[in-house]
Order: structure tokens, then C-alpha cells, then sequence
């Protein structure tokens, strides 16, 4: 951030939107553990959005919402966060990056930008999750997490105010992220979540990152629907996941690996979800 | 443009002139708290870790500015060489340093759990101090010297 020459802290949310129109070169920060780091920048100005509020966690009327400015581990500590999805969301956010990290990353952080190493996306996906944002003029607007995510994240001057979670709990829901050490980037992140109703699997949903950019596999969504748990043909679901991911080059580890890797990891959560919906 | 950030550090409060592009690592060292280590400023190894509003973070990845009317802690805010911190104790006793450099932000990380958590599990203690790389010992001995310190804290020792 060497091009920083203002650090700004708005009263209210109108007042952060005025500071953000009057400059070019504005940008909202929370945590900040991508911004501080971020030697490559032309931000001038940056408006501080932790003081604003905008952190609570509510739970009412079949859906958990969370504040944009939550922290991870205000999420992972929150007994409204362990209700959603039988605990795949507290899940996700106990395998993000590392305590010191976790109290600084915020949900909103995590969603705005799409980094691919980022560990919520793939569990906003599978539990059809909606992004409440804010926009320069002060309208709101509710996202579908998968349009958020397929229009490229947060446009310009878009505040992102919170997100609304399904509670979901007659789903089977699965998280998981495989890399080297806790801290370290993820190799592969995925999160799977399933109806099942009279032994048939009657929805999926299949997410990935990480390989790619965050989003739903649902080539692999539409095969797994129909199928019985008893006989789940894992074997052509499994061609079919293949050929639904172009994985993106990563120097650290072949196109090889992450495929098998993905094949190994998706084929334990149906075996999760067999044992569990038995 | 140059601001005062108004913070608190280890129970003083200070007023600091601080660039808004500056580290928080880089203006703790430079007004004089250099047990906050300067490692791989990436987020990553955690030696710059400190204790800000409760909750410890590394201080090499935030700006200054997002400090401003905060309490710090910094590892020379929680004990001396004379009358060290029930942790620091357990450190030197269980002889789980090495080189030291990690040393100052596991204890404030150990500090922050045993703060909210007086009597963690073991899994608990591995859970908190994962933002804490040491390249000399490994990690048992200080998971054992934090179960000591904890009992120390509550007067079982």
C-alpha cells in the first residue's frame, strides 16, 4: 500500500459512501490482511468500514445473517454460525488460515475480492447464501451468491453490508480444504451439500476453488440428482467431474495431482453422505 | 499526509505520528517495542504477533491507521526479566526456546488464549498458537509449557 495518502474513519455508512464518490482512488478496509501486504496498488484513499457496525450475527426467520466486517473467529465463536448447515459453515471458517489471521479476516473480505486461496466462497455456494450490497447511491440489493461470485465480486464503490445464510439443516452438507500445513494456501478447497429424500438424492450442490475460481460444478449437481444413496454410480459421476473443471496452473503442484486430488476428496464426501443418510 | 494515531501500549497511552501507508510492525519498532519481530512480513511466520483489542494479530499485515483509540499489548507489556509472566516462566522452565525469534509472538498468542480460556485442552492450545512458525523446536514442548503456564495462571502450580 505505498501509494496510500488518507486513512479515513466514516461516522456512519452514508459518510463512507460520500468518502468513497469524492475520490478516484478509494477503497473500503476491514481486516486489511490483503491491502496491508498489496505492494502493487494506486489506492490513495482508504475508508475504514470496522467501526460502522457492521459486524453483528442474527439469527431469525430460517436464516443466520452476518455482518460484512465479522471476523472469522467472531464467526467460528458464534453459536448462531454452529446452526448453519449441521456446522459446515462453522467448519470452513475453523480451516482458514491461522488464529492471528482468523481474528483479523473479515466475511466480507473474504467474498469481495476473488482470490482463489479464499476459504468461504465454496460454502456460500453450496448453501445458495445471498450477498446483501450496498452501492454508491445508497441502494441495496440482495445477490445470489452464485451471481456474485460468476459476475466477478464487488464492482466499484460496492459495499458489501452482509450475508444471509439458509440455516438448512435437512441437508447433508461437507467441507473441506487440503493443503501442506494449517497455514499455508489451500491446494483444493471443496464444499458439497445434498437433499435427500425416500433414499434419492433430490438436489446438489458441488463447489469448488481454488483449481479455479470459486463456483458450482453443475454438471456433477445434475448427474448426482436421481441417483439412490445405496447405489450412487460414483464411478460416472467421477468422469463427469473431471471433465467439468479446467484446472488453472499452479507452480507449486501439477494439473495431475489437484485432479486426482479432487476425484480422492469428492469421492470421500459421497461415501460421508452414504454413511450418514443411511 | 502524516496523522497522530491515539493508541494505548501495554497501559500507556501514546500519540504517534504515523504515515497512513505504515505498517503497524514498522511503527511499533520505530517508537521503541522491538520484541515485535520483523520475520517474513507476509503474514505467514507470526513473530510480529501482538495483542490488539483483545484479540492477537500480526502486526505486519495491518496498517497503523487501523489501530487508531486501540489497546495493544506487546511482549514487553506482560512481563520483565526480574518478574516475568506465568508464561514466560513455563517457557524457560519447560526449555522450550531455541533461537527465541518466534518466542515473543507465541507467548502473546498463548497470552490471548489463556486470557479468554483459563484452562485450554491441548487441541485448543495447537488450535491458538497455529499462527506461530518455529523452525528450531517444534511445537510439543510449548504446548506443554502453555498447559503449565495455565495451571500457574490458576494457582494449581
Amino acid at each position: 500500500m505505498k501509494n496510500v495518502t488518507e486513512y479515513l474513519y466514516p461516522s456512519d455508512l452514508s459518510q463512507a459512501l460520500i468518502l468513497y464518490a469524492e475520490h478516484e482512488e478509494s477503497a473500503y478496509i476491514a481486516g486489511g490482511t490483503h491491502l496491508a501486504a498489496e505492494s502493487r496498488n494506486n489506492t490513495k484513499r482508504l475508508i475504514d468500514i470496522t467501526r460502522l457496525g457492521l459486524n453483528e450475527i442474527i439469527d431469525g426467520n430460517g436464516e443466520v445473517q452476518v455482518g460484512a466486517t465479522a471476523t472469522i473467529t467472531e464467526m467460528y465463536s458464534s453459536p448462531e454460525i454452529s446452526k448453519v448447515g449441521n456446522g459446515v459453515l462453522k467448519k470452513a471458517c475453523q480451516l482458514i488460515a491461522d488464529t492471528p489471521l482468523r481474528n483479523a479476516i473479515t466475511l466480507g473480505g473474504n467474498i469481495s475480492r476473488l482470490y482463489t486461496w479464499v476459504g468461504l466462497p465454496v460454502v456460500l455456494l453450496t448453501l445458495d447464501a445471498e450477498v446483501e450490497i450496498m452501492n454508491l447511491h445508497g441502494e441495496r440489493k440482495r445477490v445470489p451468491a452464485a451471481d456474485h461470485f460468476a459476475n466477478g465480486g464487488v464492482k466499484d464503490g460496492d459495499l458489501i453490508l452482509k450475508v444471509r445464510f439458509p440455516v438448512r439443516n435437512a441437508w447433508f452438507h461437507s467441507y473441506e480444504k487440503f493443503s501442506l500445513t494449517t497455514a499455508d494456501y489451500t491446494w483444493l478447497t471443496i464444499a458439497f451439500a445434498a437433499e435427500v429424500k425416500d433414499g434419492k438424492i433430490t438436489d446438489a450442490r458441488l463447489a469448488v476453488s481454488r483449481i479455479t475460481k470459486a463456483t458450482r460444478l453443475k454438471a456433477v449437481e445434475n448427474a448426482l440428482i436421481g441417483q439412490e444413496i445405496a447405489n450412487i454410480d460414483v464411478e460416472s459421476l467421477l468422469t463427469v467431474l473431471e471433465s467439468s473443471v479446467d484446472i488453472v496452473k499452479d507452480f507449486r503442484v501439477s494439473k495431475e495431482y489437484r485432479r486426482q486430488l479432487l476425484g480422492v476428496l469428492f469421492k470421500r464426501m459421497i461415501q460421508k453422505l452414504q454413511e450418514e443418510t443411511k | 499526509m502524516s496523522q497522530i494515531l491515539h493508541v494505548t501500549i501495554n497501559g500507556e497511552q501514546k500519540e504517534i505520528s504515523i504515515e497512513p501507508d505504515e505498517l503497524l510492525l514498522d511503527v511499533l519498532r520505530r517508537v521503541g517495542y522491538k520484541g515485535v519481530k520483523r520475520g517474513c512480513k507476509e503474514g505467514a511466520c507470526g513473530t510480529c504477533t501482538i495483542i490488539l483489542n483483545g484479540y492477537a494479530v500480526k502486526s505486519c499485515i495491518m496498517l497503523a491507521a487501523q489501530a487508531e483509540n486501540g489497546e495493544i499489548t506487546t511482549i514487553e507489556g506482560i512481563g520483565t526479566r526480574d518478574n516475568p509472566h506465568p508464561i514466560q516462566q513455563a517457557f524457560v522452565d519447560e526449555g522450550v526456546v531455541q533461537c527465541g525469534f518466534c518466542i515473543p509472538g507465541m507467548i502473546l498468542s498463548a497470552k490471548n488464549l489463556l486470557d479468554k480460556n483459563p484452562n485450554p485442552t491441548e487441541e485448543e492450545i495447537s488450535f491458538a498458537l497455529d499462527g506461530n512458525l518455529c523452525r528450531c523446536t517444534g511445537y510439543s514442548g510449548q504446548i506443554k509449557a502453555v498447559k503449565a503456564a495455565a495451571e500457574a495462571i490458576r494457582g494449581e502450580k
